[in-house]
């Protein structure tokens, strides 16, 4: 089958972890353009996957905007999330507000595509405690919407959960038959 | 007729009661009607039944309804006799086949059967004729029985019976007639209900007691007619009824029975006539429904104000399929019915559930339009038509990227095809000329404000296209793409993503808000990327050298085709590139040959014949402005070497410009003689030309220094000169010269070089002219006037040459000898000798005038004794000065 390519977007607070997120995702394999004055850096990556249904090949290429963090001064610009199939939305662990504010990044991501699909990220668990991580389940049993795919646990520094992010979030690309 | 409330019930139980009262005076006078009842009934046959009946219910409405005005049937108990015609009337009236009548009938009928059935419990009749004016509810019943038994056992007590029955029936009959309900009745094949049973227990007393008085009346009257056929039981029956005073009965029935018995037994035939005729028609289902079909609308009026809820229930099950049945019978009539209501209801549905209605319509309304549009397009154009414009800036603020999608081709192609029309006007107007195309190239390199070298320039230099993208606006993925094969590949969706990246950064941040405004090229170095957007997407492409706009409006031409056909596909484009058409590709690749294509269109010969002239009318005169410009070159350099070469003005700064044939000289000069000096050279250099003289003899100042260093200057230059020897002492204005000069002329020429010096103002010249004395001397051998040879090139022939030099000196040659050589024999030695010189400086070509040849017999000046002795024997050159007159 062709290669299928998708637009997804990586949205949360400033500092979060979004660029690092996408570096150990997207190892040497892409062409990476940088753009921080323009307020995006686009990645490329090719996601092979089976299709559970049919067991047959699917490659998806995502193309992935890192968009500049949200700041008390700058917001996102909206436009740029303009026809994008899935989103992550990240968020660090360490920091309360950064996690409150992911649902509000998930609002603005779903007013703009309504029937994309969005995963959640709580990045940074490698600077936290373990008893602290249950806090951090119930939290996000509170952002339950139909299209939130799952939320993870990550850490960029680690690795943990990451790829898997991204395959689960690639594989709702799939068409479906 | 037979209706009547149930509210005059109490009145009927108030007259009832009064009745009794009254009826117990009246015992006598209630027979009497009814016997000229019965006789009546005997006159109108077949009615005679129906007409008891009537007078009975006529009673009992009267009795019920004493107030009533319509109900002129009431009788008063005590009035009885007055009103019996009336009465007699109204039955007849009644009895009459009406359908209230029959409808009377029936309920009476019916409310008989039923009453049968009440017998048993109803206390109403059955008072004792006799003694029971106040006859208690007690024993009517057991009257009732009684009646009962006789009425089943003998087929004239029947008739009697049921003319009894039915004599009781219109109290009954009354009832029913305000009460809707089922009959239970398992006789009557009505629907009507009888409440009789429930209103009877409470009618029953209110029943006429004149009823009762009747029907006591006919009991005693069947008990007398039977009493010939009184069975034992009967006897007994009406023993135990009657008890003591059954004689008197037995009297009354004597009487009775005897007189009237044939009438009575006509009667009788004619009341079982009748009787048998009602049964008919209340057995027979057509005859029924003739009796009860007037009575329908009221028995249902009843009922529906009694109980609503029962009647819904009975008819809800069928009510649909009422309507269906009866749509299917006839349209049109239940359309009608129903049309009135119809906005009505819309509008009640709509205050109630508003999406209701919207949604049940919503499907259908654009085949509601189109329909009215083939009826009539003009309809909906008026009814839209004046929205529309809002509609159109509403739809613009609210989704514009659909209406730029919408407009885009049309727009595009009505200004492009209306400004084409423009140009081609213009064109025609001022094409005269032997090529539209030249005259169009004139006319674009004027707009474009360019050459039309430039304009050729581009046709002929070469344009490719790189690559061209079609990328998707929101998302930026790659929709189709063809790339230029062979050459690097450029990174593709890295690029779509930067550009949709770039133009939504530069519409956020640079725009003015409100605006939307798109990027529409990217140059860089000879490249540049062309953007063209469209509603959903927009074209990238990348092209090397010159763009002609041709080319411009053939990628517009494509973009609005491509967005035309498959508007749809792109603007639903998810990243898959199997749900691109894949004509589209085929488009972009048709893009790619244009440009060589073009370039191959260019060949044909016109062009290149035009572009021929139109270099060689560019290069001809270039060429020549070239050559014009070598000669003038050439003149110009020969004039300034020529004037570098003149030392005076050398130092000085001149500019030579050539034109034509003018040569003009520029700069400054101290004086007006160098100004002409300089002209007089450059005349030389260019004598057909003329000589433009602008040179400007600039007096300047002199600058005591300058001065100072220039006699300086002018000391040593003249030195360096032969002949000359001077010193000169510079002091403001005035130069003092001393010195020697050979030459008389040139201590002249010194004194008037300083003096032409600028800042020099007088000199004082003490210049000595004074020839450098000639220091050679000649030597002779002892007492010989012959010199050596040699000395001839050596010695004699410089001097010779000094004195050409200075053609004005003349010279004295003077010979000396030494003293030993003193003899008279050489007393002319030293003449000789002098001789000797002379005549070999004539041989040199010295003019013998300038010589003069003497002889001194002397030592030379300058030598002593004790030197050598051809020191003395010398001749030595003395220079005389011409204005000298000698030494």
């Amino acid at each position: 089958m062709a290669l299928i390519s998708k637009k997804i977007c990586l949205i949360g607070d400033f500092g979060v972890g979004k660029t690092s997120l996408i570096r150990r995702f997207v190892d040497r394999q892409f062409s990476d353009q940088y753009l921080s004055t323009v307020g995006v850096k686009i990645s490329r990556k090719q996601v092979d996957l089976v299709a559970s249904e049919t067991g047959s090949q699917q490659s998806i290429q995502l193309l992935i905007w890192d968009l500049e963090g949200h700041t008390k001064f700058k917001g996102i610009t909206p436009s740029y999330l303009q026809g994008a199939s899935g989103a992550v939305v990240v968020g660090d662990v360490t920091r309360q507000e950064t996690l409150d504010n992911i649902s509000e990044h998930i609002n603005l991501f779903l007013s703009i595509n309504p029937k994309a699909w969005v995963v959640v990220a709580f990045n940074k668990i490698d600077l936290l405690d373990p008893e602290n991580l249950e806090g951090l389940i119930h939290q996000s049993s509170n952002n339950k919407t139909n299209q939130i795919l799952s939320t993870y646990q990550t850490s960029a520094k680690t690795g943990a959960y990451v790829d898997e992010m991204f395959h689960l979030l690639s594989h709702q690309f799939i068409p479906k038959i | 007729m037979a209706v009547s409330k149930k509210q005059s019930d109490s009145f009927s139980f108030d007259s009832g009661a009064s009745r009794v009262e009254k009826s117990s005076v009246s015992e006598v006078k209630a027979l009497e009607p009814l016997l000229e009842l019965l006789l009546d009934l005997q006159m109108s046959p077949g009615q005679t039944s129906t007409s008891t009946q009537s007078e009975n219910l006529s009673r009992s409405n009267s009795s019920e309804k004493p107030k009533k005005a319509t109900s002129d049937k009431s009788l008063e108990s005590s009035q009885n006799t007055d009103t019996e015609s009336k009465v007699l009337d109204f039955l007849f009236e009644a009895v009459n086949p009406s359908v209230a009548d029959s409808s009377e009938e029936t309920l009476e009928t019916s409310a008989q059967n039923h009453k049968s059935e009440h017998f048993d419990h109803s206390p109403e009749n059955d008072v004792s004729f006799q003694k029971n004016h106040k006859s208690t509810e007690n024993d009517q019943p057991k009257k009732e029985p009684h009646k009962q038994d006789e009425i089943l056992l003998n087929s004239e007590d029947v008739d009697l019976t049921s003319l009894h029955t039915l004599l009781e029936v219109p109290t009954d009959a009354v009832d029913v007639s305000y009460s809707v309900t089922p009959v239970k009745s398992h006789q009557a094949e009505t629907e009507v209900d009888l409440t009789i049973e429930e209103s009877s227990p409470a009618e029953s007393q209110s029943d006429p007691e004149e009823l009762e008085e009747v029907l006591e009346a006919f009991e005693s009257l069947r008990v007398e007619s039977t009493a010939s056929n009184s069975d034992d039981s009967l006897e007994q029956l009406q023993d135990l009824i009657f008890g003591s005073t059954r004689s008197d009965f037995e009297q009354l029935k004597q009487q009775i029975f005897e007189s009237d018995l044939p009438e009575v037994r006509q009667l009788l035939e004619t009341i079982s006539s009748q009787l048998k005729s009602l049964e008919y028609q209340i057995y027979e289902p057509e005859q029924l429904i003739q009796l009860i079909r007037p009575w329908i609308a009221d028995i249902l009026n009843h009922k529906v104000n009694d109980s609503k809820e029962d009647i819904i229930q009975a008819l809800k099950p069928i009510i649909d399929q009422v309507i269906l049945a009866r749509t299917k019978d006839n349209r049109e009539q239940m359309s009608a019915a129903i049309a009135d209501l119809i906005p009505e209801a819309i509008k009640h549905q709509i205050r109630n559930s508003p999406q209701e209605i919207a949604q049940a319509i919503g499907p259908e309304i654009g085949s509601a339009i189109r329909e009215q549009i083939r009826l009539d397009q003009d309809e909906i154009v008026d009814a839209l038509a004046p929205t529309m414009g809002k509609v159109i800036k509403e739809q613009v603020i609210l989704e514009r990227d659909s209406m730029v999608d919408a407009l885009y081709p049309v727009i595009g192609s009505t200004i492009t095809r209306y400004l084409g029309e423009a140009i081609q006007e213009i064109n025609d107007k001022v094409s005269n000329a032997f090529s539209i195309e030249g005259i169009n190239r004139k006319i674009r390199a004027k707009l474009q404000g360019i050459s039309e070298a430039e304009l050729i320039w581009q046709e002929v230099m070469k344009c490719t296209v790189q690559a061209v993208f079609l990328i998707h606006k929101g998302s930026g993925l790659i929709i189709s793409e063809v790339q230029q094969s062979g050459e690097a590949r450029l990174e593709s969706e890295m690029l779509a993503g930067m550009l949709t990246a770039i133009r939504s950064f530069v519409n956020d941040c640079i725009v003015q808000a409100e605006q939307v405004q798109e990027l529409n090229e990217i140059e860089y170095g000879d490249s540049r990327i062309v953007i063209e957007v469209a509603g959903y997407c927009y074209l990238a492409v990348i092209v090397q050298g010159e763009i002609k706009n041709k080319f411009l409006k053939k990628i517009r031409t494509m973009l609005i085709k491509i967005t035309q056909k498959y508007g749809r596909e792109i603007e639903t484009f998810e990243g898959d590139p199997e749900t691109v058409p894949p004509e589209i590709l085929a488009e972009l690749e048709k893009l790619m040959e244009v440009e060589t294509k073009q370039h191959q269109e260019k060949s044909p010969k016109t062009l290149l014949f035009l572009t021929g002239i139109i270099l060689g009318s560019v290069l001809i005169p270039l060429a020549i402005v070239q050559y014009r410009s070598g000669v003038i070159h050439r003149v110009e350099t020969e004039v300034m070497t020529a004037l570098d070469s003149e030392p005076e003005l050398a130092i000085y700064r001149l500019t030579v410009d050539a034109q034509g044939n003018t040569v003009m000289l520029n700069g400054k000069l101290p004086n007006q003689r160098l100004r002409e000096k300089a002209e007089t050279i450059v005349q030389q250099i260019v004598p057909n030309w003329t000589v433009d003289n602008d040179i400007i003899a600039v007096k300047v100042p002199p600058d005591p220094v300058l001065v100072e260093a220039e006699v300086q200057r002018m000391t040593e230059t003249l030195n360096q000169m032969n002949g000359i020897s001077i010193s000169t002492q510079y002091e403001p204005d005035q130069v003092t010269i001393e010195g020697k000069v050979i030459q008389p002329s040139d201590r002249e020429n010194v004194t008037q070089a300083f003096e032409n010096i600028e800042g020099v103002n007088s000199v004082v010249s003490s210049i000595q002219v004074e020839p450098v004395p000639i220091a050679t001397r000649v030597y002779f051998n002892l007492s010989s006037d012959e010199f050596r040879s040699e000395d001839m090139i050596i010695k004699i022939y410089p001097v010779s040459q000094y004195l050409k030099q200075y053609p004005n000196l003349k010279v004295r040659i003077v010979g000396y000898s030494h003293p030993e050589e003193k003899t008279k024999k050489n007393s002319k030695l030293a003449w000789k000798r002098s001789q000797a010189v002379q005549i070999a400086l004539e041989s040199y070509g010295i003019d013998r005038r300038r010589m003069t040849a003497i002889g001194k017999n002397e030592r030379p000046p300058g030598v002593e004794e004790n030197q050598p002795d051809w020191l003395s024997r010398a001749v030595i050159f003395e220079i005389i000065l011409p204005e000298d007159q000698g030494k």
